[in-house]
């Protein structure tokens, strides 16, 4: 991978409590820089669709995001999700990150043929997800503008997890 | 351990040259203590071209300079510095902070500008994990064991701690060093030069000296008037291992009333931690027990532990308040 075009977000609050959970603290700031670095930003989820969008309007982050997906639409097939997002904003899966907490979005990221960072919130969970070979990891999502750009500077094969 | 080829310049023209030559591929070579056990490390971020400074003259000194200052060559081993009668006269605390640093063999070994700019200790890094400083995009420390090596101040990527007990040291007394460039001689100061992690030519350090740079020389000012300081360092062991947290105060006093102070903690973040708040809520103010009960909880207000290394902050804290408390009295 030489550089990152666009990123793709699962967790962006604590959605499973409920559609209105206030946004993660980091999620406003790494977004404002993400969309400073000129990438496209897709919100998605295995959610409805409904939930997802009114989660994005009540939590003030609809306007970060040039696309808006959920698996609903892909009778819960989220690589699926992945690769119909990524089309609609023509965009190449290898350039692209899907940011997710867990070993099932991990394996859609492979399967959409995207590279998968691991969204390290809980560590012991995250030590072990490690054993699904994620492209990369991060504890805050502030560290996403840090991997973009390092991802640039190394242009490295290895990234793909 | 990888195949390399070692160079030995004669001048620091010389050796940017060589090192620019090789990009990062190359590295500066002084005293091997951690080049060499990075190499036997067999990361893959060490270098496979070694520049070997230590034939380059006048770079291993300690001298007074004009202003009353100190200047201290790079290649100036750590043991020569803490047998220094004029540090230990003047710069007490630096000359404590590098007595504590590792053991007695390693400060014969160890140069200045080799304990300023070492690679992290982490131990992932170290066993050859890929993890960002290693080729990879992970770090294993932030979900691993973060007890020991690991910043309790947040990260960037990596949340190795940054070692270096020189820099935590010389930064309260507003040192400066100088960087030897392919385009000339640079001058920064010392909490310039370790900012905390950063992208230097593709990869994540802690310092902002760039492949084909070198630091020659530290410049100390002189002390200041009625200065009192102090080092602490609270490590698993007496000798040998890194700090846990360490903090450097130096303390401008007139009378027992603070007129300026520097407050540094190192061990606990990806860089020495200059606490300006905690400077500016000192300055000014009688250095008693009602203050620094007061200016304890002021500190480190931003700090984000990881799972296992929390207890980081509380020693730093502790320090602050038994730092304080020896320069009160």
């Amino acid at each position: 991978m030489t550089h990152v075009d666009a990123i793709i977000f699962e967790p962006l609050g604590s959605l499973t409590d409920s559609p209105s959970a206030p946004p993660y603290d980091d999620a406003v700031p790494a977004l404002t820089e993400l969309k400073a670095l000129g990438l496209t930003l897709i919100a998605a989820s295995s959610l409805p669709h409904d939930e997802l969008t009114s989660f994005l309007d009540s939590s003030g982050l609809r306007g970060f995001f040039d696309g808006v997906s959920s698996a609903e639409s892909t009778a819960g097939d989220r690589g699926v999700m992945l690769r119909e997002a990524l089309a609609s904003a023509q965009i190449a899966p290898d350039h692209a990150l899907f940011i997710t907490d867990s070993a099932d979005g991990l394996a859609a990221a492979r399967a959409a043929g995207v590279h998968g960072v691991l969204m390290m919130n809980d560590p012991d969970e995250a030590m072990k997800l490690t054993a699904h070979n994620p492209a990369g990891g991060i504890v805050s999502l502030l560290e996403l503008p840090d991997l973009v750009r390092f991802v640039s500077a190394t242009r490295s094969a290895y990234f793909g997890g | 351990m990888k195949k390399i080829a070692v160079y030995r310049p004669t001048s620091t023209d010389e050796a940017i040259r060589i090192l620019s030559s090789h990009g990062t591929e190359a590295a500066v070579y002084a005293g091997g203590t951690d080049l060499l056990v990075r190499l036997k490390n067999r990361l893959k971020q060490a270098p496979a071209y070694l520049v070997d400074i230590k034939k380059i003259n006048d770079l291993r000194y300690i001298r007074e300079d004009q202003s009353g200052g100190v200047r201290i060559g790079a290649l100036t081993k750590l043991a020569e510095i803490v047998d220094s009668e004029i540090i230990a006269k003047r710069y007490p605390m630096l000359s404590k902070a590098i007595g504590m640093i590792s053991s007695p063999e390693l400060r014969n070994a160890s140069t200045l500008g080799g304990d300023l700019l070492q690679e992290v200790w982490c131990q992932y890094l170290r066993g050859g994990y890929n993890c960002w400083r290693n080729g990879g995009y992970l770090c294993y420390g932030a979900i691993g064991d973060n007890s020991y090596y690991h910043s309790a101040m947040g990260g960037r990527l990596c949340y190795a701690v940054y070692p270096g007990d020189a820099a935590t040291a010389l930064i309260p007394y507003d040192a400066a060093v100088k960087l030897a460039t392919p385009t000339g001689v640079q001058e920064l100061s010392l909490e310039k030069l370790v900012p905390g992690d950063l992208m230097v030519d593709g990869r994540i350090q802690s310092h902002v000296v760039r492949h084909n740079e070198i630091l020659t020389e530290v410049i100390v000012p002189p002390p200041r008037p009625n200065a009192r300081t102090s080092f602490e360092k609270l490590r698993p062991r007496g000798v040998w291992d890194f700090a846990m947290a360490a903090l450097a105060l130096n303390l401008e006093m007139r009378g027992s009333v603070i007129d300026d102070a520097r407050v540094v903690f190192g061990g606990i973040a990806g860089k020495p931690v200059r606490e300006r708040a905690v400077e500016d809520y000192l300055r000014g103010k009688t250095l008693d027990a009602a203050l620094i009960d007061q200016v304890v909880p002021r500190a480190l207000t931003n700090a984000a532990p990881l799972k296992y290394n929390a207890m980081k902050i509380e020693m730093a804290k502790g320090l602050l308040a038994s730092g304080l408390d020896t320069l009160r009295t």
